[in-house]
């Protein structure tokens, strides 16, 4: 097969043991492409992510500047290594760099490189303070949420919140964690606010068991492919260490309808409870891929690669469901880096 | 109106819904897997036995045990215990 030769940026390749960014799976992916043959360019926001020092899966690897640093600064960064290294698609992992990269996208447009990204409209969907609405779209239920400015207000919350614990404390970008008491609500309510900013989420906790699916949005309603996994165990994060892909209808019937809803474009987690009577409840939608989106990859139905065809504009049928029954299991390894190498990170900002 | 109680039998055979049973993968080693949820369990040659007549839509403990019997050529007694005991496990996993 004549495979399509095309270089991809990737963020997000930190790898870390506990909370992986997703980057290192996605070049994985697309190192497994079997339509193309992709050169990876891996781009970090820390000297010590492992992604900047695996070859094998980037074949050359740079520092960024943090979103945070301003975005002129990030997109002279970006503008430079595209002199450097021209990449044709830039597919970020992470939740903080995406309104950055999404108001770049024109200008990403102008200089040849092509993205699969939603729309700062999209992204507002799906903030995790506007899940009923999504919910109720999709055809799911959704957990009771309010949103919290001052820790005070923790303890004035309605009754029905008052007797129904656990709650589950989140930031409304990142971190959650279940509570039992107000005492470890006020605690969480801190460590978040403090980490990721007002207001804080209090929901009611959603009993069952988690499931996900990930899956690639065309930008016309249409949900391109699925795979949907069931962790089998987690780090003390929560996150999975290990896993299994299973089948559900009616996750599936939910993401196709969420899809259209929203015309959702790019890649995106959908996360739910899964209650004993089959009830299932919208925790989270996630706008890119998750960290275990290898196993999109191990069970033939790469998504990752599709993004890039799609983001190159090329005619996507729908991907065959992903089948059930096939697991993952994570696992930490050391990558041995040399004192140069290393310094040439820290100097350069690149490694190739 | 006059409606009879379950015996005490039917309530210790009560097996999962048969849509639950339909969905199991079964492999011939007696591992079992639910595409929907993601879970597994092992059966022993007895159990395993007793999930494929489920599939095939057999619900009560005398059709169940009747085909053991055969299946086995062993004293349908002996096996009754065995089937209750299993629809317990399965009412256990799929609760």
């Amino acid at each position: 097969m004549n495979r399509r030769s095309v270089t991809v940026a990737v963020t997000g390749i930190n790898a870390r043991p506990d909370n992986p960014g997703p980057g290192l799976a996605v070049a994985r992916c697309l190192k497994a492409a079997t339509s193309l043959n992709v050169r990876v360019i891996g781009l970090a926001y820390d000297a010590f992510d492992p992604g900047l020092y695996l070859p094998m899966w980037c074949d050359a690897a740079y520092l960024l500047p943090y979103p945070s640093a301003g975005e002129e600064a990030y997109r002279n960064r970006l503008a430079a290594l595209h002199t450097q290294v021209p990449f044709d698609v830039i597919i970020p992992s992470l939740d903080a760099e995406l309104p950055t990269l999404i108001r770049l996208a024109p200008w990403l447009k102008e200089q040849g490189i092509a993205t699969l990204l939603p729309s700062a409209a999209q992204i507002q969907l799906r903030a995790k303070d506007r899940l009923t609405e999504l919910a109720e779209e999709s055809g799911l239920e959704a957990p009771d949420t309010q949103s919290v400015f001052r820790e005070s207000a923790l303890h004035t919350l309605p009754e029905s919140f008052q007797q129904h614990w656990p709650w589950v404390i989140k930031g409304l970008f990142y971190d959650a964690k279940v509570v039992h008491s107000l005492a470890e609500a006020s605690q969480a309510f801190n460590d978040i606010a403090g980490a990721w900013g007002l207001p804080v989420l209090v929901q009611k906790f959603a009993p069952g068991e988690e499931i996900n699916l990930t899956g690639l949005g065309d930008g016309q309603g249409r949900l391109i492919g699925a795979v949907m996994m069931k962790k089998r165990a987690v780090t003390e994060k929560g996150k999975a260490w290990a896993g299994i892909s299973i089948h559900d209808e009616a996750l599936l019937t939910a993401a196709r309808r969420l899809v259209a809803f929203t015309q959702w474009q790019g890649p995106l987690e959908v996360e739910v409870m899964r209650s004993p009577q089959g009830k299932l409840t919208l925790i989270e939608v996630n706008p890119r891929f998750p960290a275990w989106i290898y196993l999109s990859a191990g069970l033939g139905c790469n998504l990752p690669e599709a993004l890039v065809h799609a983001a190159l504009g090329e005619p996507l049928t729908e991907l065959p469901p992903a089948a059930p029954g096939t697991l993952f299991i994570r696992y930490a390894q050391e990558v041995i880096i040399s004192l140069d190498d290393f310094a040439q990170v820290v100097t350069a900002g690149e490694i190739r | 109106m006059n409606h009879a109680l379950p015996s005490l039998t039917d309530m210790a055979t009560e097996f999962p819904p048969h849509q639950t049973i339909a969905r199991l993968a079964l492999a011939a080693n007696g591992f079992v897997f639910d595409p929907l949820t993601g879970a597994s369990f092992t059966a022993n040659t007895t159990g395993l036995a007793i999930l494929q007549f489920l599939q095939q839509d057999h619900r009560s403990l005398p059709d169940i045990t009747a085909l053991l019997a055969e299946r086995f050529e062993a004293p349908e007694s002996a096996l009754e215990h065995d089937v209750i005991e299993f629809a317990a496990r399965l009412r256990d996993i799929f609760r």
